[in-house]
């Protein structure tokens, strides 16, 4: 058993929970989407299983390469599957809407689909600048609060398909029974903003590790590299949430769309400032 | 203009410093103003702008210094405008929230107790000390420690918990402001720049990133060896490392000799900072043996690439040329040799003694023994006393944000009153946060109560 099967067992889980969670959306029978979730669940634990055994895996290979697994594309990329199966699964817990699955698993598919065909699953060695253990604290806080910020996106899509459908009588008899599964819309919008909550001192302690790591690797705890600015733009779109919904009481659609605008924010973070800039960050891509 | 008109710009002033709607526009434009500092290369000469875009969005460039746009004198305006924001939102707000915690309303009329979130009522048989003695004792066990305040008959209970959980906010405003305290103190007081030290030498002074120009270090580093280490069977770096000695006053500080310095592992000295940042072929250190043709007892000449050396009839010789590997006879290196009076010859020097010239044009026959590489280090070398306040103002930004997102301000009151024989109960909670969780708790400690009194009473 090698982290690469346990990682393509759990994308497979993943594919059968969301294909199991469509069928629940379109036949309303609960017990699919138990199911469902019950492949999630096991997706999940094969894929923690995976990235840990990966993790063992490094230090097995000669010459002391180990490392966290957190150093290449293909790591990055599965770890943000992870995180945001553990921001769903830690949400359904609580919610027990599975529907949610629909909107979140897509995501998780495209990630592992995404590290599967780039082929470059080898474990590679640390460049000196990343053997550093701030390595493992920054990347785990970065990515824990991504899968929060995840959630938020895609209750916040459900909230205004939601919301658009109410306001469009014609298109609504053929998506009543798929939009009657969604929480209301009071509670989507809570999510909304707890996810948000939840992610956002996250966030700062990822920033913050990000600029005591610099310190001691580059010597200046800010230097304006695209990665940094962009992780303060998310820092800045997601203060500005919270301070529209807690302290100016905005709500519901401003709220969704100000989500979004944080996710789409915090993709660019994540991988179109690897993909389409360069930086100090240009391992992760 | 008169001291009322005054006081109501300063007031007009005021408010709209402290808005909610000014820190958000802050903040998008913050945001926005970041996205177009990626999008633009930052820090190309102007010219190189003009090159590109044409002179007409030069010169915009250039007032905008867009350039440089986290350095422009808008970003700073910008960032200034957001403490001054923060600082002022916090001064209005805190008092208030201060209050609030230290002095609670102890005695709130009925109306208040039914106008917050949580609220129930219900009768209690009994007398009214021993249901409040009751009371406490539970909220005691189960929430938090409880005030009890008495009047006209009446008594109210009031307990709170993580009240500290409200100062979160006002922590992070502070941390984001002692945040960019540092900054401008590290931009004011701090200096960046680099050094190069070539193995075996020392330097007592470091070039300046900005100006330029040189700054005397006040002590002297010198390199005594530098390495990089590759990962077993493979190409890939795994480690650059310079062993560094500090000299002051030409002698070694005790503790401060061969320190190594790698990457993520800094040395630091008098408040500056070295980092392993770069490193380079400084020269070539080459190994000959050097035969007389006329016949004397062959010698060892050590000498570097980028210097001549002297034999012993007082000629010199440097390399001019090495080629690793010369048409499959290994490598030699070409010497070009400087007679005392004032004529030139060459020689070749090869590893493989078969190969030596032996032709007689030059008084010597080189033979190649070994070639090694010096390297030079390049360590960038900072000073940014504003570093401690960054972490000071980071260790409370985090701190500040969990307490304020992750914890939430309970409050719980509860009325007694003694009405035709029974008593009034008025049970009340409000929570800043987690409203749902509190409801929950809530719900528990008023069943809890009500049961609870029933059981416990003789």
């Amino acid at each position: 058993m090698t982290s690469f099967n346990l990682l393509s067992g759990a994308t497979s889980a993943y594919f059968l929970a969301f294909w199991l969670m469509v069928t629940y959306a379109a036949l309303h029978r609960e017990v699919l989407g138990r199911i469902g979730v019950g492949f999630t669940w096991l997706g999940f634990i094969s894929h923690g299983a995976g990235i840990g055994l990966r993790w063992y895996e490094s230090y097995q290979l000669p010459g002391g390469v180990g490392h966290a697994p957190f150093a290449n594309f293909y790591e990055s990329v599965v770890f943000f599957g992870w995180a945001i199966v553990l921001a769903f699964l830690l949400l359904d817990l609580r919610l027990r809407r599975r529907v949610l699955g629909v909107f979140v698993l897509p995501l998780v598919l495209v990630c592992m689909g995404w590290a599967q065909l780039s082929g470059r699953d080898a474990i590679e060695p640390l460049m000196p600048a990343l053997r550093s253990r701030w390595l493992t604290y920054h990347v785990i806080s970065c990515f824990l609060a991504y899968g929060a910020f995840a959630m938020s996106f895609c209750v916040s899509a459900m909230y205004l398909l939601k919301q658009t459908a109410h306001g469009d009588a014609r298109g609504v008899g053929r998506w009543r029974g798929f939009l009657n599964l969604f929480p209301d819309s009071d509670t989507l919008d809570d999510i909304n903003y707890r996810a948000v909550a939840v992610g956002f001192p996250i966030w700062t302690v990822g920033i913050v590790t990000g600029a005591a790591w610099a310190n001691y690797a580059w010597g200046r705890y800010w230097s304006w590299d695209p990665k940094e600015t962009w992780s303060l733009i998310v820092w800045f779109v997601y203060a500005a949430f919270l301070h529209a919904r807690l302290t100016r009481g905005w709500t519901g659609r401003a709220t969704a769309w100000l989500a979004i605008g944080g996710f789409a924010a915090t993709l660019f973070c994540y991988l179109g400032v690897n993909l389409l800039l360069t930086g100090l960050h240009s391992y992760g891509g | 203009m008169n001291p009322g008109r005054f006081s109501l710009v300063r007031a007009t002033l005021w408010n709209s410093l402290r808005s909610l709607k000014l820190t958000l526009v802050t903040l998008f434009l913050l945001a926005g103003g970041s996205v177009f500092g990626t999008l633009l290369p930052q820090n190309l000469p102007l010219s190189e702008y003009q090159h590109r875009l044409g002179p007409v969005v030069a010169r915009i460039i250039q007032f905008f210094q867009l350039h440089d746009m986290y350095h422009s004198w808008w970003f700073f305006g910008l960032l200034g405008l957001f403490a001054a924001n923060l600082a002022a939102c916090s001064l209005h707000r805190l008092p208030g929230v201060w209050a609030q915690i230290t002095t609670p309303d102890l005695t709130p009329s009925a109306t208040r107790l039914q106008s917050r979130p949580q609220y129930c009522s219900w009768q209690e048989p009994g007398a009214v000390d021993g249901v409040a003695q009751n009371f406490t004792h539970l909220i005691r066990r189960r929430f938090a420690d409880v005030r009890r305040t008495e009047k006209d008959g009446v008594i109210w209970l009031f307990a709170q918990r993580q009240a500290w959980s409200r100062f979160g906010a006002y922590v992070t405003h502070m941390a984001i402001l002692i945040i960019l305290l540092g900054g401008v103190v590290g931009g004011i007081w701090g200096f960046r720049g680099y050094v190069t030290i070539a193995e075996g030498q020392s330097v007592d002074h470091l070039i300046l990133q900005t100006a330029q120009s040189t700054r005397p270090l006040g002590f002297s580093v010198r390199c005594d060896q530098f390495s990089v280490d590759y990962y077993p069977g493979s190409d890939r770096p795994r480690e650059f490392r310079s062993l560094l000695t500090v000299l002051e006053n030409g002698r070694e500080v005790p503790g401060q000799v061969r320190v190594p310095v790698r990457v993520n592992h800094p040395l630091h000295y008098r408040g500056m900072t070295f980092y392993q940042s770069d490193y380079g072929v400084d020269a070539y250190v080459f190994r000959f043996l050097v035969t007389p043709q006329s016949g004397g007892q062959p010698f060892d000449l050590v000498m570097s690439s980028d210097k001549t050396a002297s034999l012993p009839d007082g000629a010199s010789v440097a390399v001019a040329g090495y080629v690793p590997d010369f048409d499959g006879q290994g490598p030699v290196a070409g010497l070009e040799i400087f007679y005392p009076g004032g004529e030139r010859g060459r020689a070749m020097a090869f590893h493989d003694p078969e190969l030596i010239s032996k032709d007689g044009a030059s008084p010597y026959a080189f033979r190649l023994m070994s070639i090694e590489q010096r390297f030079y280090t390049g360590l960038q070398v900072n000073s940014d006393p504003g570093v401690p306040l960054v972490w000071f103002g980071c260790l409370l930004l985090v701190a500040g944000t969990l307490a304020a997102f992750y914890f939430s301000h309970q409050r719980l009151w509860v009325q007694l009153q003694e009405e035709n024989g029974a008593i009034h109960v008025l049970l009340a909670g409000h929570a800043h946060r987690q409203r749902e969780a509190f409801a929950q708790r809530f719900e528990n400690l008023s069943r809890d109560l009500q049961q609870g009194v029933s059981k416990e009473q003789p």
